[in-house]
């Protein structure tokens, strides 16, 4: 295992997992999706997490951002522990210190692409200074696609929609769940490079789960998952660096 | 910025508006019945009742002839009254003979005007002294000549009748053709508590009921100034004997309103059937509307929850939704329930209880009542849905199993009712 220890704790750590396990169902039909990773992850830092499929990425995530409970282990953010929050409390926290941006199905048909990029921020009844919105809204292109619905947007411009509403609320970590997956490798890379950007920029940490050796070697790490639990992590991945131990875990 | 959730249920109403307008005709509809019920309850009330109206109203003291029934508080006294035994005694201010005839009024077409609700359509006389007549002239004037009659405002109104018409009168032994010189109202309300009245000048009343002249079925009283109406019974009841049954007027006028308020009871318990069925098929509907509408929209409530709505602020959500609904339904269903009372007021009146000679009311209770309960009957049918929307998970909106399903085609109530 070459999963962080949680012991190391610095200012610089935005989330530690302890231990994480999740087991859906109960009894002959368990499943084990998690069964005991631990991982640290440091602010400013983009993380991607890789493995074959099935073997608990999303799961993890889901975990890490209070989405899903955890069977057993501590999710610690900040300095709240997410294990102990009721419903509401997980929402809270959601809503106030983490963003989303998922494969699919990220934005509400009903609303514009504006009033989908600010519904977290209302939902929270909070103010953006009007700069940042600016300054979002322009990163990513979406200036002139303000009014539309989603249904008239690309799949990327959706995408970023989709990022520049988990960025607008300036998150402690931005969590991305193949963010890319139903892209085309152009609009990926572009959706790619506006989440590297708010990292060099902007200090947001990131979390991505991604099946693309090309989307993980954008990030700082890659986190390897294999059935339920960490069996790689490098630092300064290439893509054939990537390439390569993906080969290697999928046997 | 405004509330998201407003934003969010405003366009979520756009979006669904098919599925919405036809649960909003059922919710609406379920009003309309609530408001019509509540609607026919009070008219009927005052059309049974007249309110605490009455043509006893400036009488102090009622001579009737023979024994009464004291059960029997519209049937005309079977005895005679002679009125100048009364007219000329001290302590009497004025006195007027009272005799009733059951008639039936007919429209010159030959078709019956139905009496204000259960009551009987009397004939009787005209009170010309200002002291104890109870009649006031809408329109037109007392009836002068034999041949002419002043009706009261419910016969009017149910027979189409404007001064200078004439209608057709059938008596216990003749049919005559008489001319409307005036229309009256008793204390303002259009009937009285034994039915409608046709008011005929005295002479034609006397030869109608049969009654030898100076004598009548029974004598209005008004006492003198400072002598008590009860004082005054006790005199007239000794002077006059066991011939006669001496009551105050207000005696009668409160067993009149006790005879009412049973009748109204029963219309109260019919009412209520209606209303308990409008409430009962309102909910259902819209319960089921808004499971189906939770049930569609669980990846969008899900994607909600996860981006930060809290379960609070979901249930909102729907509650929200429902709230718009119900506030257009009440408003329409205030307005349909007019009609739908106009539809229950015909229908009862096939079998013999009519009030349609009564006066849409547009009170609070009348208007605020159903609104209410409108809104109520909304709120506590979406309730289960908000509790179930509350309850989704937000890594629903992220299994891409899940699709958000297609619009069904059959409206909420049916599909709903399938599963
Ligand atoms: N709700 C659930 N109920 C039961 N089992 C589940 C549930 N969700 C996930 N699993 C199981 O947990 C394991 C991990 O699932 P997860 O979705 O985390 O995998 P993944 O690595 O994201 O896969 P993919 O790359 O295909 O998205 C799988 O075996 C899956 O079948
Ligand atoms: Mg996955």
């Amino acid at each position: 295992m070459i999963a962080t220890s949680a012991v190391e704790r610095d200012s610089d750590q935005v989330m530690v997992a302890t231990r994480v396990v999740k087991t859906y169902g109960s009894g002959d039909s368990a499943v084990s999706a998690l069964r005991g990773v631990s991982a640290t992850f440091a602010r400013g830092q983009f993380t991607a997490i890789m493995g074959p499929s099935g073997s608990g990425k999303s799961t993890f995530l889901h975990c890490l951002a209070g989405l899903d409970t955890v069977t057993s282990g501590t999710v610690v953010i900040g300095d709240v522990d997410l294990t102990g929050l009721s419903r509401t409390g997980l929402a809270e926290l959601r809503r106030d210190r983490l963003g989303f941006v998922f494969q699919s199905f990220n934005l509400l048909p009903i609303l514009t692409a504006e009033e989908n990029i600010r519904l977290t921020a209302r939902l929270a009844n909070r103010r953006v200074e009007p700069g940042w919105f600016d300054t979002v809204v322009n990163a990513l292109g979406l200036r002139e696609r303000l009014r539309h619905r989603p249904t008239e947007l690309s799949g990327g411009q959706q995408q970023r929609v989709a990022v520049a509403r988990a960025l607008l609320t300036r998150p402690e970590v931005l969590f991305a769940d193949e963010p890319t997956g139903n892209l085309d490798s152009r609009a990926g890379a572009e959706v790619l490079s506006f989440l590297r950007t708010a990292v060099d920029e902007h200090q947001q940490t990131v979390v991505m789960v991604t099946h693309d050796p090309v989307a993980a070697a954008t990030a700082d790490r890659v986190l390897f998952l294999s059935d339920g639990a960490i069996v790689d992590e490098l630092a300064e991945p290439s893509v054939d660096a990537v390439h390569a131990r993906m080969r290697k875990l999928e046997g | 910025m405004g509330n998201p959730l407003w934003l969010i249920a405003r366009r979520s109403f756009a979006e669904g508006w098919v599925r919405l307008v036809a649960t909003l005709l059922a919710a609406l509809g379920s009003i309309a019945l609530i408001a019509g019920s509540l609607q026919f309850a009070l008219r009927s009330q005052e059309a049974v009742s007249g309110g605490d109206a009455s043509e006893y109203s400036r009488a102090d003291v009622l001579v009737q002839g023979g024994a009464v029934d004291p059960e029997d508080v519209y049937g005309a006294p079977d005895g005679r009254v002679r009125l100048d035994q009364l007219t000329s005694r001290p302590g009497v201010a004025a006195a007027a003979g009272d005799a009733s005839v059951a008639v039936t009024a007919s429209r010159t077409s030959g078709q019956a005007i139905m009496a204000a609700a259960e009551g009987r359509t009397l004939l009787r006389p005209w009170v010309s002294d200002p002291q104890l007549n109870p009649y006031q002239l809408d329109a037109g004037r007392a009836p002068a000549a034999d041949g002419e009659v002043a009706v009261v405002r419910h016969l009017a109104r149910a027979g189409e009748l404007n001064v200078g018409d004439t209608m057709t009168l059938t008596l216990p032994h003749e049919t005559r053709q008489v001319r409307v010189s005036g229309i009256v109202n008793v204390q303002g309300r259009g009937a009285v508590a034994a039915g409608d009245l046709v008011l005929a000048s005295p002479e034609t009343v006397q030869r109608a009921a049969m009654l030898p002249a100076g004598t009548w079925q029974s004598v209005w009283v008004k006492a003198a100034p400072g002598v008590p109406a009860e004082q005054l019974r006790g005199e007239l009841a000794r002077d006059l004997g066991k011939a006669v049954t001496v009551r105050t007027a207000a005696s009668v006028r409160q067993a009149q309103l006790a005879a009412a308020s049973g009748e109204g009871t029963t219309i109260a318990g019919i009412v209520g059937m209606l209303a308990s069925v409008a409430i009962f098929v309102g909910m259902f509907v819209v319960a089921n509307t808004f499971g189906t509408l939770v049930r569609q929209r669980t990846r969008r409530l899900a994607l909600l929850g996860a981006i930060g709505a809290t379960p609070r602020q979901i249930a909102r959500l729907i509650r929200l939704e429902a709230l718009v609904l119900g506030a257009i339904a009440s408003v329409g269903g205030v307005l349909a329930g007019f009609p739908v009372a106009e539809l229950i007021i015909r229908l009862f009146a096939r079998d013999g209880f009519d009030v349609s000679g009564s006066d849409p009311q547009t009170g609070w209770i009348a208007l605020t009542l159903p609104a209410l309960a409108g809104i109520l009957v909304t709120q506590g049918a979406a309730w289960q849905a908000a509790y179930r929307a509350r309850s989704v998970s937000p890594v629903q909106a992220l299994r891409s199993t899940v699709a958000e399903p297609r619009e069904r085609r059959l409206p909420g109530c049916c599909s709903a009712a399938r599963s």
